[in-house]
């Protein structure tokens, strides 16, 4: 189970980060 | 970037919840997928109101923003909808034997696929701007308007193995589960909320360049 668990995490942090690296491109092209 | 930060740690504590929380006595850590499931769930219905809201905005104000909201929101309502789909796929392997049995409430989610994925087919067959904005907000609007029968009416209408009381006798033993099973729709609507804005900003971009 905790394996699973930190499978989801780590998903959810690779997710999280992908996001927000596009919302800062957008950001950065005055969007 | 605040509020992009408390989704993140948002999130991660639901999922972090999710996981602790002991099994269900009848269906095991099976049963843990109703906390990504049923937000998932709502979400696509809400993405795709919104698609349809504001195709018929674009009907009557004619601005070529409110288009670009439509696809965007029906976009994210399609994965939301997929991502329901295979986490109940998952959730009725370990409850019902099998990842697919054509219930009817599995038949109609997959026709509202269907029909979605029919409408992102419809805007890449037509190059000109107004006249795809145009066909895509009346499609939108009669998708929009057939989305709850798929969604709420006909599989209750049907005898179907994903009843209602399943989730209400849930909710009704545990005052935990319920409260993570709302702190997890939150989530998801900061999620649906953050992808909608980038979807458009991304759409924006490729527009004017």
């Amino acid at each position: 189970m905790y394996v699973a668990m930190a499978a989801a995490l780590i998903g959810w942090v690779i997710v999280f980060i992908y996001l927000l690296h596009i919302d800062m491109k957008l950001r950065k092209k005055g969007r | 970037m605040v509020l992009r930060s408390i989704l993140g740690i948002w999130m991660a504590a639901v999922t972090a919840f999710v996981f602790l929380l002991p099994p269900d006595p009848s269906l095991g850590h099976s049963a843990k997928a109703i906390f990504f499931h049923v937000p998932m769930a709502w979400i696509s219905a809400v993405a795709f109101l919104i698609a349809l809201l504001y195709g018929a905005l674009y009907l009557k104000r004619r601005k070529i923003e409110d288009d670009t909201v439509s696809s965007a929101s029906a976009g994210i309502g399609f994965w939301f909808c997929l991502g329901a789909t295979i986490s109940g796929s998952i959730w009725a392997k370990a409850s019902w034997g099998a990842y697919w049995n054509w219930d009817p409430r599995e038949t109609s989610v997959f026709i509202l696929l269907l029909i979605y994925g029919a409408y992102f087919a419809l805007r890449s067959a037509v190059s000109d701007e107004a006249l795809r904005a145009r066909l895509a907000a009346v499609y939108a609007i009669l998708a929009g308007t057939s989305m709850p029968f798929f969604i709420f009416v006909i599989p209750r209408l049907l005898p179907s193995l994903h009843s209602s009381p399943i989730i209400a006798r849930k909710m009704e033993i545990d005052a935990t589960s319920f409260a993570l099973l709302l702190t997890s729709l939150a989530g998801y609507t900061g999620i649906y909320i953050w992808l909608l804005k980038i979807r458009i900003r991304v759409e924006e971009v490729m527009r004017k360049g």
